[in-house]
């Protein structure tokens, strides 16, 4: 609780820090902030050939299909692998001066939400400029479960961020792990496909439920399952709780270790 | 949040430090990898130095503390533990407000961003809401005399504008604690006057300070108490005057300690060196003794042998070789002369009968040859007696040069002998002079 006052405390340095990474992230390049919108786009891009010219399937709309899901990933990944070093990297800071450490990953992760939901214009854009449209009595929901995504990826990173400290290795680990990670959440195919045996184990991700619920809203235009999102909302409040909880103990010999 | 420090309750701890233990570890080769971690576990050894040993002191609201004690002492960790940089391994630490420090100055500060826009950032990295910030960043500006180069980005910044813009924003947050180490040595003297200054005046507005500083003028001037620190344990609190005057003398005595310490591990390298260098010289000595020993021996077998030097010897001799082939001449030239007068009497018998004018110019001729042949006979014996004069004269020469330096060479021998003496005289005295030495200081060991 003490700490949450103190992260309200401290909400400039949040903002601030956000900015800067914003404001920062293409600076320097010819196109600056378009890139936000131009990388997913690009790689919509070579999914689309590689998913309907070399290797069709049957999923109708499959870029689509797809962008809906490939975005929030996108996000997620970048909490996972870039919010680890997002303690290590401000080594300097926290060396020399005291502020609640969660202000680092909070931000960290916040600026990739911030980004998604500037790609999310895009995905707007292509949904209505295909003609593929959005189904306004659902698209409501939407908000809520980008929370969970944000919660979920915010407690992942605040667990690997701190770790990081402690086991620098875990950096690439996490870029190997977010890569299995990746295929083994429902993002380039349907839950159906997976043997009827196995389907059960693939509900234990966490990130399965997410995409599943973003692809409800927004492929199949209807009201995702209730129990999906429930149990994506639980999971994502208990790993926020884990990641603080881990944070708080791990973050008292930060300056030691570093 | 600021609403009238001063009227609040004075007498509420701000600051409660309970029992503190802090340990540092101190890796002998740190490694943060997996492979590192797993396959060089040894390299993962640590010796654990404890640096607070258990301290507990109490602050009061608008109280000003100083810390000191010398380097090391942990009194800076102390400080390090109040701002929560780091956590203390036992013990625990409450403090209640918002807590400043201005232990690294321009934390957050990046170098491409404006000195306005670095006074948002630094401001924020010490807990300032956006609002908080507006209110205060021209107070901020003004308190730095950047006006001018406010709009610039800081990489243009001297360092010591660098540290006043830094140290503007610290001052100037309103914290309820006010943490400081060794700063107050920013900037030219005025500006130092200025943060000074300030100083009180925060102090006076109720702000809670605590000080770390080995400038124990600037606590007094400041503190109203003083904790001093030693090997990890708070060693003595009090006024400012009493635990100063206490807290230097101690240094001084440290100072004189080790001062001694070291003179006398000097004093031990230089004895050591002096030894090795009187034991080479008495070797040095010994070898003396014996090549004098020798020398002398020498001179005694030659003395012996009757050799008295070669160059007068050789004179003599060329001069004897001379006088004889000299005298072989004068032999030679008299038998020639002997063989003439014999002719001219034969000449002179056989011519007596009949007396032709030529045999008898041929006597003539014989009797005036015979004339001057006695005559270089003459002159040639008369140069045998002068040679042998000469000789005479030479060998007389020579055995007085003989005699002169065989007095020379006895009386320098008499003289090395009474070097010699001498020297092994001192040398006698040296070693009762080291014995002495030897003596006293074992004497001074003892003791």
């Amino acid at each position: 609780m003490r700490t949450i006052k103190e992260l309200f405390q401290y909400r400039e340095m949040i903002f601030s820090l956000i900015r800067k990474d914003l404001r920062g992230r293409y600076k320097g390049s010819v196109l600056g902030i378009l890139w936000t919108f131009i990388n997913p786009l690009l790689q919509l891009a070579v999914y689309t050939v590689v998913f309907s010219v070399l290797v069709p399937t049957n999923i109708d709309k499959f870029y689509i299909f797809l962008f809906v899901g490939l975005v929030p990933w996108l996000f997620f990944n970048t909490s996972l692998v870039g919010g680890s070093t997002s303690v290590v990297s401000q080594e300097n800071l926290i060396k020399k001066i005291y502020f609640p450490r969660q202000v680092l990953p909070i931000s960290y992760v916040t600026s990739g939400f911030v980004n998604m939901l500037l790609t999310f214009l895009v995905i707007f854009a292509v949904l209505i400029l295909s003609g593929f449209g959005v189904n306004v009595k659902v698209v409501w929901a939407l908000p809520l479960v980008m929370l969970v995504e944000y919660l979920l990826a915010l407690g992942i990173a605040m667990i690997t961020s701190a770790l990081t400290v402690y086991l620098r290795d875990l950096e690439y680990i996490l870029g190997i792990l977010a890569m299995c990670w990746m295929y083994l959440t429902p993002i380039l195919y349907e839950v159906d496909i997976i043997p009827e045996q196995y389907r059960k184990l693939i509900y234990f991700n966490p990130m399965t439920g997410v995409i599943m619920c973003y692809r409800d809203i927004l492929y199949y235009k209807q009201f995702p399952h209730l129990g999906t999102l429930g149990l994506a909302t639980v999971v994502g409040v208990v790993f926020l709780i884990a990641g603080f909880v881990i944070f708080e103990r791990l973050q008292k010999h930060f300056v030691e270790e570093l | 949040m600021l609403t009238d420090k001063v009227t609040s309750v004075k007498n509420q701890n701000v600051i409660e430090v309970n029992d503190v233990y802090k340990k540092f570890k101190n890796y002998h080769d740190k490694s943060h990898n997996l492979k590192e971690k797993v396959l060089h576990r040894e390299r993962n050894r640590y010796d654990e130095s404890w640096v607070l040993k258990g301290i507990s002191f109490e602050v009061k609201q608008g109280e000003a503390v100083g810390l000191i004690g010398r380097n090391g002492c942990g009194k800076s960790t102390t400080l390090k533990l109040l701002t929560k940089i780091i956590y203390p391994d036992r013990g625990n630490i409450e403090i209640k407000g918002r807590v400043s420090s201005l232990l690294e100055l321009g934390a957050g500060f990046h170098p491409d961003l404006s000195g306005y826009e670095n006074i948002y950032l630094n401001a924020a990295v010490f807990g300032l809401t956006r609002k908080e910030i507006d209110k205060r960043v021209d107070e901020i500006v003004r308190f730095s005399e950047l006006q001018d180069y406010i709009n610039n980005p800081i990489r243009t910044y001297s360092s010591g504008m660098y540290m006043k813009l830094a140290f503007s924003v610290a001052i100037n947050v309103n914290a309820d604690i006010l943490l400081i180490d060794e700063i107050l040595g920013v900037g030219d003297v005025s500006f130092q006057k200025k943060c000074f200054e300030k100083l009180m005046e925060i102090k006076d507005s109720g702000t809670t300070i605590v000080i770390v500083s080995h400038s124990t003028d600037q606590i007094e001037r400041i503190c109203d108490r003083s904790i001093w620190i030693e090997d990890g344990v708070i060693r003595k609190e009090g006024t400012p005057v009493d635990i100063h005057k206490e807290y230097l003398e101690a240094m001084e005595e440290r100072r004189l300690l080790r001062k001694q310490m070291e003179k006398e591990q000097r004093e031990n390298a230089a004895k050591q060196e002096q030894e090795k260098a009187d034991s080479d010289k008495r070797n040095r000595r010994r070898k003396e003794r014996q090549e004098i020993e020798r020398r002398r021996e020498e001179r005694r077998q030659r003395r012996l042998e009757g050799d008295t030097g070669e160059d007068t010897s050789k004179t003599l001799e060329e001069l004897q070789k001379q006088t004889a082939s000299e005298l072989q001449k004068q032999r030679e030239l008299e038998e020639k002369a002997a063989l003439e007068r014999a002719k001219q009497q034969e000449v002179a018998n056989s011519t007596v009968p009949d007396e032709t004018p030529i045999e008898v110019k041929r006597v003539e001729f014989f009797k005036r040859e015979a004339n001057r042949l006695e005559l270089v006979v003459k002159e040639k014996n008369f140069e045998i007696e002068r040679l042998n004069s000469v000789v005479r004269q030479k060998e007389l020469e020579v055995n007085r040069v003989i005699s002169e330096k065989d007095a020379e060479i006895q009386r320098l021998e008499n003289v090395v002998e009474e070097k010699e003496d001498e020297v092994e005289r001192l040398n006698a005295v040296i070693l009762e002079k080291e014995e002495e030495l030897d003596r006293v200081n074992l004497l001074m060991m003892e003791d």
